[in-house]
């Protein structure tokens, strides 16, 4: 049972990747196949239609890079493990963790909305290409939110003395 | 530089001259005409030549495609940068003299091109004819054979898979007394089963009833030969085909070096077109061709002197009075220029605009480098940029998107130093991991953020507060040079202590400040709190109108700065984004314990990495841009100025001939 903690914080780092993960890759795949319509019509749009797509594939890196502190932090990435690691602290990993999991999850999903709406626009007015990155930018904050709520914990509780 | 001048002019000119008036104004470049509107005049009705000229123009296009795809006419990306030939004006208009002939050419080219689409599609056809033969190439007679002298002749099939034996039973079960049915299976798959059925011709009629019954039926398109004859037919068809592919293929070669001549054409058709869609701007009397439009200041009085000496015209110059019909010439150098696309993607400025080009072009290199923040990528964009100004020299708006790398590139670098980012920990990860050293000192100049990220927000919504107040302060600027002189002072100064009062509380909420500056900055907020009441509600017309409106601007302005400022956060969070996939990267290539996979690996998880994070930044920094920053004072809606001239895509004409 001494490993119970680092169990918990690996869970936690696990829900980071996965969940955000599985936002982006819906997102990324519902703007994939608007943009796919849109370049059938006019290829020369790859490049707007690009960046639209791309933008929700920000949130799997944010679950990524929320995971990645959380395996250096508690020294299975690079180190050894931290095998005493206490089951609070395991815990407080993997609550630490839920930010991005499902800010992550489920602004990645909208955002891939707004962006494939976005693609459409682009489609019928090229020139609309600077809003319709806007709009789709704004859902993005609310995945920002998460990951700093998330860094911010996540880099906090080592110093925590339990 | 920044706006520039548009003089407004109205030209009268002879008639006779309005063609050479029109080509004159088009190679000189700096007018855009304006449409005019006077019932006493006529109108040049031009929609079926410039659709006459579209039509022209795409036919030459399709031509120069052709002869390009089939002399294999390849270019370097470098080449396609810069792919423009110079002439002078007086070849353009030898060349154009001879444009019905390369015109014969073109269209010679295009009917090559539409014999070799339709032998394509007549392989596809024969191809799918050997397809629907090739079941039956075991048959021996013709495939629409009914009957010798004494038999009747089935050839057909069923849709499914069935032996010899299967459909002999069949027929056996529908017709127990008929005698003397043979059936052979000419080919069997999983979809159908073809085969013949001979019987006595008195057997005919009955048989047949039987066999549909069965299920059995005659193929849509019989071979009126044996099978594999239609098949080799078919072959042979294919092959003559590709013959006539290869022929048109080669007698599209010979155009090769009619190549440029073809190109010149499609340039000199476009450009066509857009002088008569100018002309439909112009209108005219008995006599005379009346033309209205902007020019730019500098070039007016040259233009006014120039006319008059080649023309029996008379050019009138006025200042216009700035509606929203005036285009707007906004001219940048490099370092402003590069962000132009930028500000014009969210809406070119309008009249009423100052240029934001400038001031956005400062913070949007700033917070572009902050968020990338990596001397390695910002020295690699810094190279990019460079190659591209310099060496390249790429032109127009490529040149404006070089600038724009070079500056980024800049302060990414300037960045990354502050920070101790050099792709990564590379510098640190090489000497523990192959130099056998400790990680060596600290390469941040300041701090690096993944120590000290708390610091680092700050910094950011610090960075915020100054990057809103100056978009605050043109607003005030621009307000004043309106006349609105009240609304630029209570728009702007009760903001600007509202929001450095609540900076300093918030700050003290999380990291303590010293009492005295907190009650500075607790008297701050209450004094703009009370002057946000007082002054935002001014326009209403009763005193609790002004109140209630005071109140609601408090609220709003509470949220909405809140919103503004904390959306700065994102300058930390792509910055980390950045550092710690390339921390991994390092990471990951140091655990191969070996130099080449190291370098494999760190080749391709920086350019990802790169990528990726260019993006992301190039995303951020605009919505910054737009939402935070243009909110605070820019309208935008403009009409951007677009001169009659040339558009050649792929000629430019020598400098010194346009005045000839």
């Amino acid at each position: 049972m001494s490993n119970i903690g680092l169990a918990f914080a690996l869970f936690g780092a696990a829900f980071a990747v996965v969940f955000a993960g599985i936002g982006s890759a819906k997102g990324v795949g519902l703007v994939g196949q608007a943009s796919a319509g849109a370049l059938s019509e006019d290829p020369s749009l790859f490049g707007k239609v690009l960046i639209l797509q791309l933008l929700p594939g920000t949130q799997g890196l944010y679950g990524f890079i929320i995971a990645i502190f959380v395996l250096i932090n508690t020294g299975v990435l690079g180190g050894a493990p931290e095998a005493g690691l206490a089951w609070q602290k395991g815990l407080m990993y993997l609550a630490s963790c839920l930010p991005i999991a499902f800010g992550g999850l489920l602004s990645g999903i909208h955002q891939g909305k707004v962006a494939a709406a976005g693609v459409s626009l682009v489609a019928k007015k090229p020139d609309q290409s600077g809003r319709a990155i806007t709009m789709a930018s704004l859902v993005e904050f609310y995945a920002i939110l998460p990951f700093l709520i998330s860094f911010l914990a996540v880099s906090s509780i080592k110093g925590i003395a339990i | 530089m920044a706006k520039i001048k548009l003089m407004h002019f109205a030209l009268i000119a002879m008639l006779e001259d309005s063609k050479r008036l029109i080509d004159y104004l088009q190679r000189v470049g700096v007018t855009e005409l304006a449409d005019v509107s006077d019932d006493a005049l006529t109108k040049y009705r031009t929609g079926p030549l410039v659709s006459i000229f579209e039509k022209k123009e795409k036919t030459a296009r399709q031509a120069v495609e052709a002869v390009e795809h089939r002399c294999k006419i390849k270019r370097t990306l470098i080449q396609s940068l810069t792919d423009y030939t110079e002439i002078d004006y007086h070849q353009y208009r030898q060349l154009c003299e001879q444009a019905d002939t390369v015109m014969v050419d073109c269209e010679a080219v295009n009917a090559l091109t539409e014999e070799i689409r339709a032998q394509k599609a007549e392989i596809v056809r024969q191809r799918t004819m050997i397809d629907y033969y090739r079941p039956w190439e075991s048959l021996d007679i013709p495939m629409n054979a009914r009957r010798t002298p004494t038999t009747a002749i089935f050839i057909g099939l069923f849709k499914s898979q069935l032996q010899r034996e299967d459909v002999e039973t069949r027929l056996a079960q529908e017709l127990p007394e008929t005698d003397g049915i043979s059936v052979e299976i000419i080919s069997s798959s999983k979809l159908q089963t073809c085969c013949m059925v001979l019987c006595h011709h008195s057997d005919a009629e009955a048989v047949e009833t039987a066999l549909k019954a069965c299920g059995f039926i005659r193929p849509d398109k019989p071979a009126k030969t044996l099978p594999s004859a239609a098949i080799a037919q078919c072959k042979a068809a294919i092959e003559a085909a590709q013959q006539e592919i290869d022929a048109c293929n080669e007698a599209i070669a010979q155009y090769g070096e009619q190549y440029d001549r073809m190109r010149l054409l499609a340039d000199y058709y476009a450009a066509q077109k857009e002088k008569y869609l100018s002309m439909e701007k112009a209108a005219t009397g008995r006599r005379t061709l009346y033309l209205e439009g902007y020019v730019p200041e500098r070039d007016a009085e040259q233009l006014k002197f120039d006319i008059e000496k080649r023309f029996t015209a008379q050019m009138e110059l006025d200042a216009p009075e700035l509606t929203d019909d005036v285009p707007v010439l906004i001219e940048n150098r490099d370092f402003a220029g590069g962000v132009e696309s930028i500000t014009n993607m969210y809406a070119p400025p309008s009249n009423r605009d100052l240029d934001p080009n400038p001031v956005m072009a400062f913070f949007y290199y700033l917070l572009f480098g902050m968020m990338l923040s990596d001397a390695g990528y910002g020295i690699l964009m810094v190279l990019v940029g460079l190659v591209a100004k310099y060496k390249i020299k790429v032109q127009g708006n490529l040149r404006k998107t070089a600038s724009f790398a070079l500056y980024c590139g800049v302060a990414t670098t300037f960045w990354g130093v502050l920070f101790g980012g050099f792709f990564g920990n590379l510098i640190p990860t090489i000497r523990t991991e192959f130099l056998g050293l400790d990680e060596g000192p600290s390469l941040a100049l300041w701090f690096e953020p993944a120590m000290d990220s708390i610091k680092l927000m700050l910094f950011s919504f610090l960075l915020g507060i100054i990057h809103l107040f100056t978009g605050l302060a043109i607003r005030l600027v621009t307000l004043w040079k309106q006349g609105d002189r009240i609304g630029a002072v209570c728009d702007t100064i009760p903001i600007y202590l509202f929001v450095s009062g609540f900076a300093v509380v918030g700050k003290d909420f999380i990291e303590p400040v010293s009492p005295q500056v907190k009650s500075i900055g607790l008297y701050l907020l209450l004094a703009g709190a009370v002057l946000i009441v007082l002054t935002a509600g001014r326009s209403a017309k009763n005193i609790f109108g002004k109140l209630g409106g005071g109140v609601y601007a408090l609220y709003n302005n509470i949220t909405g700065y809140l919103g503004d400022i904390l959306s700065y956060s994102r300058l930390l969070a792509l910055n980390l984004v950045t550092g710690v996939i390339a921390l991994v990267v390092n990471k990951l290539g140091a655990m191969m314990g070996n130099i080449v996979a190291f370098i494999v690996i760190f080749l391709l998880g920086h350019t990802m990495n790169i990528v990726i994070n260019l993006i992301g930044t190039y995303v951020h920094t605009c919505r910054l841009q737009f939402v935070e920053y243009f909110s605070k004072f820019y309208e935008g809606g403009g009409k951007v100025f677009t001169p009659f001239k040339f558009n050649l895509k792929h000629f430019k004409f020598k400098e010194d001939t346009i005045n000839e």
